[in-house]
């Protein structure tokens, strides 16, 4: 409900015939409540500016951890004076409460006039609601007569706990200054952490790179003073509007060169929309590992950090799930024995099964063709469909059965392998699957090339 | 300026005024770059007896995935990645490559990197990429079109990273290329026996052109002339050899 609505004597749980009696001009849309949550979300990003710890309290708030953070404002008024003026700015009503506890800050938000609470006896006149009971537990209260947090002060705390449970002590107490359960912020704060803000927003992609490059350089020389390197990078481009866009991306061995990391941002840069500009710019190295200073080798053109760079070029530009290498699978079956993972990680060492009769290319979608054979079980003499041509040496069969004890191979039939070579001179690696004694006629597919 | 003399002789004398060319033209820079050696069939066919390095090779044809590894198998034998980019439709139409039969032939599939690009043009930039990157012994890349233009940018890159440009071209295409050889591979019909190529040099910087048969070893990749197996007997023997097969 904002101020404007107040003013008209809405009210949540309004019939829409009585709303639309006292504001003939209300439009009208459906209730979305994921598309509020997202909303919400996007909105605690955009509070890290106050406050790395930021998490989504219920379905109308945030709460912010400020610990340590309010001076850079001149202190909690001021903090929450560029807090209001700020929210002005996207068009959103707020109200903020500062207080030593979360339950604390969240009932004086809610309950009473928001700002800094004085202290803790403050929150007297507010409801007992405003502790977040359990409805049954606050009508009880209600119904004895106990209906704000001051009448409750006075009662014994035992005979509290008796009869409305431990729940109602616990949070007396953490008013009255008890430890609270820690909270899990929306991202994990990070020391390394480099952030630039911009009174005039950065509206230029080479604006952008500018601000990316300095960040770098800031964050890696964080980075080198505590002797560690990044493996898992996030840059947060806080818009004017209110939107962040956070570009995530990770590196194939630890790294602490600016140069790299610009550039690999670089790629992620092109077609971002900027809105109305970039306000806020916080780059933060979310997964480091101990990276020691290290001697460039000498005469090492190949070595592993060049190939490192490499890998996070063309993941950075295609996308890590494109730029792959291979781990071999301890597997019969020919379309699984290799397992194509991101070349960023390290592969599992194996061994490759080395033989003569595999071909050089395997095709994703084998090519069904028909074929004739002068025996059942023999050789193709001709193929025919998707490749045409007549066959003039072939060797097999190599026959690989399906694995069993794989429950998608529980339907699959042996198949026979065999090199065959056209007349045109291509060679290529060709399956029967089936027995010929079996009702359904064999199949054939080409599998893969050996040229 | 002042250069050594030549040396007195003939083939010294152009061996240093090779070398002159290549400084000019800016490669070999920083250290030497011994060419890819492809044995004596293919060899006595180039310039610098061998496929020269941080240049750009565009092989077509048939049989060009076979020229491509037996030129990636001997440009190997320095550190660095065989760094292989291909698009989504080179996968559908040609398939992936395959470290088993990698392995089988000598090719260590641990120093493979597969770049899948989704489309043609982020696949050129990938192989740019890749070529200006001194990780990359050998870039193989599936382009189906490459402009004079592009062709020119991948030759600058190339010669920034140090490797060796291998280009895959599924048919023949006549447009002009900063490429320093042009290939035409493909496997020499007939009947069984090892595994024999028709290799055409179409183009050369140097002006070389020339056809040559060469017999593929499948364990090794190594290409050997194979004139003594082109006789007209060998070929009439092959109806027999066929039979013989199916029957066994």
């Amino acid at each position: 409900m904002n101020a404007a609505a107040e003013a008209r004597r809405l009210a949540p749980g309004l019939l829409l015939t009585d709303a639309r009696a006292a504001c003939p001009a209300l439009r009208v849309l459906p209730a979305e409540p994921e598309a509020d949550a997202r909303a919400l979300e996007s909105l605690a990003l955009w509070c890290t500016r106050w406050s790395p710890k930021v998490a989504v309290d219920g379905p109308d708030g945030l709460v912010l951890d400020v610990t340590g953070c309010a001076h850079l404002w001149g202190g909690e008024e001021g903090l929450l004076a560029a807090l209001a003026e700020a929210f002005a700015k996207l068009g959103l009503e707020q109200r903020a409460a500062l207080a030593d506890r979360r339950l604390a800050a969240r009932a004086w938000a809610r309950f009473g006039p928001g700002g800094i609470l004085p202290s803790p006896r403050a929150l007297d006149p507010l409801p007992v609601e405003a502790l977040e009971l359990e409805a049954e537990t606050s009508a009880a209260l209600r119904r004895l007569g106990l209906r704000t947090i001051g009448a409750l002060r006075p009662l014994p705390r035992a005979a509290l706990a008796r009869r409305f449970g431990l729940d109602l002590v616990m949070r007396l107490a953490i008013l009255d200054g008890a430890e609270e359960p820690p909270f899990t912020p929306l991202v994990e704060p990070t020391p390394f952490s480099a952030r630039l803000a911009r009174a005039e927003p950065i509206a230029t992609s080479a604006g952008i790179e500018a601000a990316c490059a300095r960040l770098a350089r800031d964050l890696c020389r964080m980075l080198e003073r505590a002797g560690r390197g990044a493996r898992r990078l996030v840059l947060g481009l806080h818009r004017v509007d209110g939107q962040v866009a956070r570009l995530e991306l990770g590196t194939a061995r630890p790294s602490r060169d600016p140069e790299h990391l610009c550039r690999l941002f670089r790629h992620r840069l092109d077609g971002l929309d900027l809105g109305f500009g970039i306000e806020l710019a916080i780059l933060e190295a979310v997964e480091t590992v101990e990276y020691p200073a290290e001697q460039p080798e000498l005469g090492a053109p190949a070595d592993a950090t060049a190939t490192a760079v490499l890998i996070d070029r063309l993941a950075a530009r295609l996308g890590a799930e494109r730029v792959l290498r291979p781990e071999p699978v301890a597997s019969h079956v020919p379309e699984r024995a290799v397992r194509w993972c991101p070349a960023g990680v390290e592969p599992r060492p194996g061994a490759w099964v080395a033989s003569p009769l595999r071909p050089l290319r395997l095709s994703e979608r084998p090519l069904a063709v028909r074929a004739l054979a002068v025996v059942p079980d023999g050789p193709p003499l001709r193929l025919d469909g998707a490749v045409v041509g007549r066959v003039v040496a072939a060797s097999g069969p190599e026959r690989i059965l399906p694995e069993w004890w794989r429950p998608a191979d529980r339907e699959a039939r042996p198949r026979d392998f065999f090199r065959v070579r056209l007349e045109d001179g291509r060679e290529l690696w060709c399956a029967r699957t089936g027995l010929w004694e079996e009702a359904a006629p064999p199949a054939w597919q080409v599998l893969g090339s050996f040229c | 300026m002042n250069e050594a003399p030549l040396p007195a002789d003939r083939a010294g004398r152009l061996a240093a005024l090779r070398a002159r060319i290549r400084a000019l033209e800016g490669r070999g820079r920083g250290f030497a770059t011994p060419p890819v050696r492809l044995g004596p069939a293919l060899d006595p066919l180039l310039a610098e007896e061998g496929l020269a390095r941080r240049a750009l090779h565009e092989l077509a044809g048939p049989a060009s995935t076979l020229l491509a590894l037996a030129i990636a198998r001997a440009a190997l034998d320095r550190p660095g990645l065989l760094v292989w980019c291909l698009d989504e439709a080179g996968v559908r139409a040609r398939g992936l490559p395959w470290p088993p039969g990698l392995a089988a032939r000598g090719l260590d599939p641990s120093r493979l990197l597969l770049v899948r690009a989704p489309d043609a043009t982020a696949l050129a930039r990938a192989v740019e990429e890749a070529l200006s990157s001194p990780a990359a012994a050998v870039v193989l890349g599936e382009l189906a079109r490459v402009s004079f233009d592009l062709s020119r940018r991948l030759q600058l890159a190339v010669e920034r990273g140090g490797g060796i440009g291998l280009l895959l071209r599924p048919a023949a295409d006549p447009t002009p290329s900063a490429a320093a050889t042009r290939w035409w591979a493909e496997p020499v019909p007939g009947c069984e026996g090892p595994v024999r190529l028709r290799l055409e040099l179409r183009r050369a910087k140097s002006g070389a052109r020339g056809q040559v048969e060469v017999r593929v070893d499948e364990r090794t990749l190594a290409l050997h002339p194979a004139a003594a197996l082109a006789d007209p007997a060998a070929a009439a023997a092959c109806p027999a050899e066929r039979r013989a097969l199916a029957r066994s």
